[in-house]
């Protein structure tokens, strides 16, 4: 689920997993020195797998959130209650089994996306104890999606950007959220596409070089006598990160990883989404050829 | 502290070993900076910046067009006014909670031992060999921690003296170099940020000394050369037979070297 | 009583500057130390983390004002280093 919504979003990060443990659990790596919650979550983010214990967590007002400790002084919320935890496990989402609570670090159009696939969120923050309390407590109470646009801590010393906000959500709204995005693969694989247009003159010559034309918003070519159409989709700072290949087949067929199927009435879309720099280079067309013929060899017509 | 000292101060409040207490001693400090050029510049600036209670200027120089490529507390209309008044009010009216005091005086060998008594650092920013000396000589005897700077062309100086217990200016270099040897930044050329890098390095050497905490050019002479960027920390040692710190003081000033017309005194 | 009127700010400020506040009255011999705060973390994180300093801060009182208002009470002891 991971990979189809980073690659659908053109998320620079990946979905963060939470884990809440009523005791300390064996076998995961300890932060080397005392942080906050909010930075770890940011180095989850980027692919650390972090357990954080009381002692690991310099912000009381996230021992509080996340139910460490109960509060001394007056009722914050949301918190988790009653205050049972001992440590919280995070990581990226696919390295955590039954997370609690997944988290995203999106940007504004990210969330405005995520909210039209789930029929709207009903945000409640006050910028107050954000990314312990609002995407995780929140979430957990509710069972609904929240958006915190952080707080003070977490702007000054978490490590994010000020153009980036938070998601936090039970699991199952991601699922659905990558449902949404495996849908809309298949019926509009153009909404993923960045318009060839808009694309360095580099990149065009270099697929044009590996033998795709351009099109609108898609290159697309023959290989081992099947058409095929590639997307390239750009992540929020312009780069582009992954190359989307589809194969539009008739009839049934068996394909395999990374290879997906999505029935499209009598056709089938059958596709993968690949990351730049793993066996190909977009900027310069070196390799695309041979992965895509590749990955053609991988279908079975039945 | 008020508030707005406390809200100025606190990004530098919350790092390891820097605290209220350091911060403290910056504000009952009372540094003599010599030289409001190049050097003089990003030194009181910083100084003025991280919360130095007091700061005496020196310079008796006035402000050119040709300084601003590198002294940038003076803008074009300053040209002509007294360079230590002009950047003691520029400085208060970047840090108002600070006083700068502006003394445009000569510094001399004969007038430096009275002109710098009752400092609790001097910085140095002048690059005129008689001035230097003097500075170094007044600082070993009057026992006041120098930090010393100097910049030309692509290369960079800075050292630190503890009087009495690390090596002098004087200790590493007796003697000053023969007139013609060295050329004065006015025949050589320089670039701003060379000397604003110097500049940063001995008010962050001062800040530190000041504020309690350890520093790293104690009998070490940092040299730079920003061609290749490199940084080199070579060891200097204490003379017994220095004549500014050793065993007995032996007045020696200096002859100004810089026969190139204009003002005698030039900062770097 | 040293007052120190934190209306607007926010953590982590909010308790940065109680703190350099308090440690600047410990140096100068120790005293009372009035707090105001209208961002309500704050009366749940000053208190823990000036206890967590180990300087022997002691809060007295944590006063409501209004619905955001709180005034925290504390003593500060006299610094011996």
């Amino acid at each position: 689920m991971e990979e189809e919504i980073r690659a659908y979003f053109g998320s620079r990060y990946h979905l963060v997993g939470v884990k809440l443990f009523r005791e300390v659990p064996e076998g995961y790596p300890v932060p080397e020195r005392r942080g906050k919650f909010c930075e770890f979550v940011m180095r989850a983010a980027r692919g650390e797998t972090i357990l954080m214990r009381a002692e690991d967590e310099e912000c009381h007002l996230s021992l509080v959130a996340l139910g460490f400790q109960e509060p001394a002084y007056l009722d914050l919320q949301p918190r988790i209650q009653p205050a049972e935890t001992r440590a919280v496990l995070v990581a990226p989402v696919e390295k955590i089994e039954e997370p609690d609570v997944v988290l995203m670090i999106a940007t504004p159009r990210q969330v405005m996306e995520i909210a039209t696939m789930l029929g709207g969120i009903r945000a409640k923050f006050a910028g107050e104890v954000a990314v312990c309390g609002e995407a995780v407590a929140e979430p957990l109470k509710t069972g609904s999606p929240n958006v915190s646009f952080l707080c003070g801590g977490a702007r000054m010393l978490g490590g994010y950007r000020d153009s980036e906000v938070i998601v936090g959500a039970p699991p199952e709204v991601f699922l659905r959220v990558a449902e949404r995005v495996r849908a809309l693969q298949k019926t509009c694989g153009a909404l993923c596409g960045c318009r060839t247009s808009e694309l360095p003159e580099q990149v065009i010559s270099a697929l044009a070089g590996a033998g795709f034309e351009k099109g609108i918003d898609y290159f697309f070519g023959r290989v081992n006598s099947m058409n095929v159409r590639l997307y390239l989709n750009k992540d929020p700072s312009g780069r582009i990160e992954h190359l989307t290949v589809h194969f539009p087949v008739r009839g049934e067929v068996e394909v395999e990883e990374p290879l997906r199927v999505q029935r499209r009435g009598a056709w089938q879309d059958v596709y993968a989404i690949l990351r730049n720099g793993e066996g190909f280079d977009i900027y310069t067309g070196e390799g695309i050829r041979e992965v895509v013929e590749k990955l053609s060899r991988k279908i079975k017509k039945s | 502290m008020n508030l707005n000292e406390i809200k100025r101060y606190s990004r530098q409040l919350i790092l390891p070993d820097f605290g209220t207490k350091q911060q403290l001693r910056l504000k009952q400090a009372k540094v003599a900076v010599t030289g409001a050029g190049g050097l003089g510049c990003p030194a009181s600036t910083y100084l003025a910046l991280a919360g130095v209670g007091e700061i005496h200027l020196f310079d008796f120089d006035r402000v050119e067009l040709s300084n601003l490529n590198r002294q940038f507390l003076y803008t074009p209309e300053e040209v002509g006014r007294l360079k230590a008044e002009a950047a003691a009010e520029r400085l208060m009216e970047i840090n108002p909670e600070i006083k700068v005091e502006a003394i445009c005086e000569k510094v001399t060998y004969d007038n430096a031992f009275e002109l710098l008594k009752g400092y609790s650092a001097i910085v140095d920013g002048t690059d005129n060999f008689a001035v230097r000396y003097a500075v170094n000589d007044a600082a070993a005897v009057l026992g006041i921690p120098l930090f010393h700077g100097a910049a030309l062309m692509y290369e960079g100086r800075a050292m630190s003296i503890l009087p009495g217990e690390t090596a002098c200016f004087r200790c590493v270099f007796p003697e000053p170099p023969p007139p013609g040897m060295v050329p004065t930044c006015r025949e050589a050329g320089i670039l701003g940020s060379v000397v604003g890098l110097v500049g940063a390095i001995q008010a962050t050497e001062a800040i530190r000394y000041l504020a309690g905490l350890e520093i790293g050019l104690k009998d070490a002479l940092l040299i730079i050369n920003v061609e290749s960027m490199s940084f080199e920390k070579v060891r200097v040692r204490r003379r017994d037979d220095c004549t500014a710190c050793g065993r007995e003081f032996v007045p020696k000033p200096v002859e100004e070297v810089c026969a190139v017309g204009g003002s005698e005194e030039q900062e770097v | 009583m040293e007052v120190l009127d934190l209306r607007g700010e926010r953590c982590p400020d909010t308790f940065v500057y109680t703190k350099i506040k308090a440690e600047e009255m410990g140096y100068a011999g120790g005293g009372e130390l009035k707090v105001i705060v209208d961002y309500p973390p704050a009366v749940e994180s000053i208190p823990r983390s000036l206890e967590e300093e180990g300087r022997g801060y002691v809060v007295r009182e944590i006063k409501k004002l209004d619905e955001r208002t709180y005034e925290i009470y504390i003593s500060v002891p006299k610094f011996e280093d």
